[in-house]
């Protein structure tokens, strides 16, 4: 099970701010957000909570669950 | 004063400090350029040659500046956020070899002084070390030039740009450091176990001096850059020095890093196990740290980079 996420579109839908802008926020390097956007890194609570803030949504509007095939 | 005026007093200050490290630079071309001629002179067995060596005394103070200046130089870009990553990668690893071969001429220089006293001209190895030392030199000037060129470019085209990815080209830089000070460590360290243990030299106090002198040297930038690191981001507002992935990527590679210290140990230990001889017991500390550093550095680049 991993966690997938919809920050590029929210990202998007808010003037297409770009990573560094959200990592400049949040107060976390840009690599960061990147990691998180592409999959690659899956972010804690509390950081989840910030970005979540941030874009002004709940955290289960920017991050969902992903089952594993085999479970 | 305003976000303008700061900015604009930062370029100032950039312009300012580069055009220093500059001026430096020009004397130092001219005063290697004076080392040619000495050395020329010296081989040569030219009475002039006398005079000339005081003016190498006295040149080693600007080059030493430079070094300074240099170091001052690319901090302050870094703090401002100037790229300039392979170059100043490439101008740190020429520094740390051109240092080196400050004190190497010196011995060289000395060694052909001793020579010359007693009446012996064949010097043949310390004037290949001094003429290397220039070849080293120069390049070292060269690529320091072009970085120079390079900061002072941006900073008139660019403008500095307001800090988001400080902690970011920081955290990056100093891996890279790290893994190219521990590779010529580990160089060094190495060429140093083979000279000594074929040729069954006595290593004397000075020698051992020498060397831990030159470790020192090589890991230095590496601990300048953690000390900047750690002072610039222990001023952050909120108070953290890094973000939780780094965090995360520097735990990982710790633990990667502490795991291949066991086994370089255990290696380590085998293979000098039973062996007499001074050389292993006084490399032994400088190669582990090299070897762990070198790890270090790889492990977290590759969190880092496989993004």
């Amino acid at each position: 099970m991993t966690l997938g996420n919809y920050i590029r579109r929210c990202r998007f839908n808010r003037n297409e701010i770009s990573q560094e802008a959200v990592a400049e926020a949040i107060g976390v390097t840009r690599q960061t957000i990147h990691s998180i956007e592409k999959g690659k890194y899956i972010p804690s609570a509390l950081l989840a909570f910030k970005i979540a803030k941030f874009f002004e949504k709940n955290v289960e509007e920017v991050f969902y669950l992903i089952d594993d095939v085999n479970m | 004063m305003t976000t303008t005026d700061l900015l604009s007093e930062q370029k100032k200050q950039l312009r300012t400090s580069s055009l220093l490290t500059l001026v430096l630079l020009v004397i130092s071309f001219l005063i290697l350029i004076i080392c040619l001629h000495a050395y020329n002179e010296i081989k040569a067995l030219v009475p002039s040659a006398a005079a000339i060596i005081d003016v190498l005394g006295f040149g080693i103070i600007p080059r030493l500046m430079l070094y300074i200046f240099l170091t001052v130089l690319f901090l302050s870009a870094l703090k401002y956020k100037i790229q300039f990553k392979l170059l100043g990668i490439l101008t740190t690893v020429m520094g740390i070899v051109s240092f080196l071969m400050i004190l190497s001429d010196y011995a060289a220089l000395h060694d052909i002084y001793n020579e010359y006293v007693t009446g012996k001209f064949a010097c043949n190895l310390e004037f290949k070390v001094l003429y290397n030392g220039l070849i080293f030199n120069f390049i070292f000037l060269l690529t320091a030039f072009i970085t120079i060129i390079k900061i002072r470019k941006q900073v008139k085209s660019e403008g500095i740009k307001k800090r988001s990815i400080l902690a970011e080209t920081t955290y990056e830089i100093t891996q890279y450091v790290g893994l190219v000070c521990s590779f010529i460590g580990i160089a060094f360290v190495l060429y140093i176990y083979s000279v000594f243990s074929n040729n069954n030299l006595i290593i004397s106090e000075f020698t051992k001096f020498l060397i831990f002198t030159a470790c020192i040297i090589i890991i230095l930038p590496y601990i300048i850059m953690i000390l900047y690191w750690i002072n610039k981001l222990s001023k952050e507002k909120d108070g953290s020095l890094i973000d939780e992935k780094q965090k995360h990527d520097l735990t990982r590679s710790g633990l990667i890093a502490f795991l291949f210290s066991i086994l370089f140990i255990l290696v380590f230990f085998l293979i000098n196990h039973g062996r007499t001889g001074q050389i292993s017991a006084l490399v032994y500390f400088p190669l582990y740290l090299f070897a762990t550093l070198l790890v270090f550095s790889i492990s977290v680049l590759y969190n880092f980079k496989k993004v």
